[in-house]
Order: structure tokens, then sequence, then C-alpha cells
């Protein structure tokens, strides 16, 4: 039994391609998410019975109660029984979409919450609109208190886009089972390829760690 | 919108999510056992202990779940290793989850006041007396949320081991599916099924949450 550590060397332009490949669904992914779920926190932000906050309250908790996986089938493999067809890619960038943006949802409603009342009351002494106490005092402030759990969701977000191998997407994981089937050498590709998807979560925590420092230095 | 195809085989689904809550119940009693002991490693001085786990907790958190599913399924036979599928799945979750709940136990354990362990010292306690009666009762108060939290996650995360071919609740459906083509109310029913159990998990991660804070 010798390793053969060329193999996974060899092609390892192969792999960043990949890696690139599962980058950029993540960031789009991310970047779709936060969108979505900023309107599904306001839609949940307070108690009231209206249909929106019901509505919303369903979707969040349905998905964030059930797996990932059988969401990406769903989108995949169910949407054509209602004539909707979607190329992997879309379809995959749709579920993690709809699969995360409940979990960031989640996430900035408590950042929301997690502001003071002065912090509101202050603004409405000043003059303020509802729309500029959220967009220019409230948002920031929840933002600066939620940015690790952001990050750390970006980091889930990058680990759940390996799941769309199954759907045919190139990214890492795929490109790392195509190589295995063939050169069969399995240990040293898939040993090498979970290396590679450490170093990028590292580098990826790195620049987050580094944005947020730009945009709020005052905090480690 | 045909659910009779789910209701003529919701005995193999059932059955099929018996393997999910069997396999989850597993993972979560080993991963829990890794996860104390790679988690008190942490807050270990020996380094000889703390930084070969420290590497673990790294690799096994700094990778997708579905990768470390293939380096153990299809990389222990590479080497000769006979490993079942069975065992081959739960080894990957005792480690993924292990690496997890280190985490939030030594995260636990940094979160009990220094004069804790000081006391216990000055009361001449032994690390193991230390330990048992005075910091991991209170460490367990802590972790106890993000540690139930984890274990609804890893019930979802065992759906992922359908794509080695383990025949949990996923697969099954996928069996199905093949014969009826009916993915979509299979899917929706399974993903029913996951919600049943992991929605009251959570509010009662909730409520033990707002005693905490109340306490």
């Amino acid at each position: 039994m010798f390793f053969d550590w060329g193999t996974p060397i060899i092609h390892i332009g192969d792999f960043i391609m990949g890696a690139f490949t599962s980058l950029w669904i993540a960031v789009l992914v991310f970047l779709l998410s936060v969108l979505f779920g900023t309107l599904l926190a306001l839609a949940r932000f307070k108690r009231r019975k209206n249909l929106i906050f019901i509505l919303a309250t369903v979707y969040v908790e349905f998905i964030r109660n059930t797996p990932v996986l059988v969401q990406i089938f769903i989108v995949y493999f169910g949407l054509p029984q209602f004539d909707i067809h979607l190329s992997p890619i879309t379809a995959g960038v749709l579920a993690l979409t709809v699969n995360n943006s409940a979990y960031i949802a989640e996430i900035i409603r408590a950042g929301i919450q997690s502001i003071h009342k002065g912090q509101w009351e202050a603004a409405a002494s000043i003059g303020l609109s509802h729309f500029q106490m959220f967009r220019l005092i409230v948002f920031p402030l929840a933002l600066r208190n939620i940015f690790p759990s952001l990050s750390n969701q970006f980091i889930m977000i990058l680990f759940g886009t390996s799941l769309l191998s199954i759907l045919d997407v190139r990214e890492l994981t795929q490109r790392a089972s195509i190589l295995n089937s063939e050169t069969f050498r399995t240990m040293e590709i898939f040993v090498f390829v979970t290396l590679m998807y450490y170093v990028i979560s590292i580098l990826s925590s790195t620049v987050l760690r580094w944005v947020n420092h730009k945009f709020y230095p005052n905090i480690k | 919108m045909d659910f009779s195809a789910a209701w003529a085989y919701k005995t193999l689904l059932l059955n099929g999510f018996a393997v999910t809550i069997e396999l989850s119940i597993l993972a979560i009693i080993t991963g829990t056992l890794l996860g104390f002991v790679a988690g008190l490693s942490q807050t270990s001085k020996w380094a000889i202990l703390k930084y070969p786990t420290k590497l673990y907790i790294e690799i096994f958190r700094g990778s997708p779940l579905l990768i470390q599913l293939f380096m153990v399924f299809y990389g222990l036979p590479y080497l000769g290793i006979d490993i079942s599928i069975f065992a081959a799945t739960l080894l990957v979750f005792t480690l993924y989850g292990g690496a997890y709940i280190a985490e939030i136990i030594r995260s636990g354990i940094e979160s009990i006041p220094k004069g804790q362990f000081e006391a216990s010292q000055s009361l001449g306690l032994t690390y193991r007396q230390m330990m048992q009666k005075i910091i991991l009762p209170q460490t367990l108060k802590v972790s106890l949320p993000p540690l139930m939290g984890f274990y609804i996650g890893l019930i979802k995360d065992t759906s992922v081991a359908s794509i080695i071919g383990y025949m949990e609740v996923v697969k099954e459906g996928q069996m199905i599916i093949n014969i009826t083509a009916k993915p979509f109310e299979i899917y929706f029913v399974i993903s029913v099924m996951y919600f049943i159990i992991s929605y009251p998990l959570s509010l009662l991660v909730d409520w033990i949450e707002g005693r905490n804070k109340h306490a």
C-alpha cells in the first residue's frame, strides 16, 4: 500500500476551478439570503396577528426544521411535476437560498431585538421617519452585533454547496468524485479535498473578520 | 397533488424514519462522549492531548459532512479496511458530531468564572473532583441549549447519509419514488416527518433558554 499524492496535486487546477464554483455559489446564496432574510425578519419583527406574520413564521419554522437535502430534492425533482424545470445550478442556488433565508431571518430578527429601545426613541426624537430609523440607526447597530453569526452562516452555506454535487453541479466535491472514478486514488483525493475545504473556510473566515474590522473598527 | 402513493408506502417510509431516528440517537450518544473527551482536552495543559485533538476538531468543523462521508466510506476500503455502510456512517457522524460538541463543551467550560477553579483548588480538590463536582455541572447548564440545538441539526444531517446509500428515510423515499414517480409528494411527507420530531425539540430548547435567562 503506497500513497500517491501526485494524483490530487497534478489535478489541483481542476480542484481550484471547482473551489471557485463552490465559492461563487456560496457568495450568491449568501447575498440573496441576507436580502430575503431581512424581509422575513421585518415580517416577523413584531408579534402581530396578521397574515404576513403568520406566513413568514410558518415558512421560517418549516424550513428550519426540515433537512436542506430534502429541500434541494423538492426543488430539483419535485417542481417538474408542476411544469417548473430548473437547471441544476438554478435549482441548487434557489434551494440553498430558500433554506438559508430562514436561518438568516432568525439571526437578523434576534439582532434587531437586541437593540435597546432608547435607540429607537432617540431616533424618533430627532425627527427621523420610521424607515430612516431602521436604515440609519437600528440596522447598522444590529449588523454589528450579528456579524459573527452571519460569518458563521456563510461558512455553513459554503459547506452546503457540497450537496449540490448530487445535482451534477461541477463544484469541488463533484470534481473530487469525478477524479476518483477516473483515477481510483480514493483516499488521497478525498483527504486532499477535505483539507482544501478547510483552507477555504479559514480564508473565508479571515476575509470576513477583516471586513468586520473595516466596518466596525472598535470591536475585536 | 396526489398523496395516495405516499400513503400506500407508509410502512416503508415509517421504517426508514425509524432508521433515521436510530442513527441519530446512536450518533448523539457516541458523538457526545467523543465531544466531551475532546472538549476537556482543549482545556488541558498537556500539549500532547491538546494539539492533536485541536487538529481533529478543526478539520471536522472545517469541511462539509458529505466529503467526510466519502473519505471514510470510500477511503477505508481503499486502505484495505473492511467496513459496513452502517459502521462507516456511524463513524463519520460520531467524528463530525464530536468536533462540534467539543467546541460547545470547550466554550461552556471557558465561560465558568476562573474563581470557581481557584476555589476548588484551594479546597484541595483533585482535578477529577473539581471537574465532576464543580465545573461540569455548571458547564452543562450553560451548554445544554446549544447542545440540544446541535442534536436537532444532527437529526436533519443524517439525511446526507442517503447519498452514500445508507437506507434511512430519504433513501427509502428515493426507492419509492423510483416506483411511483411522485417525488414532490414523497419528499414533502418525509420533510413533515422530520418537522414532527424537530419542531417540538426546538420549542423545548427555546423554553430551556428562557428559563436559564430568568434564573
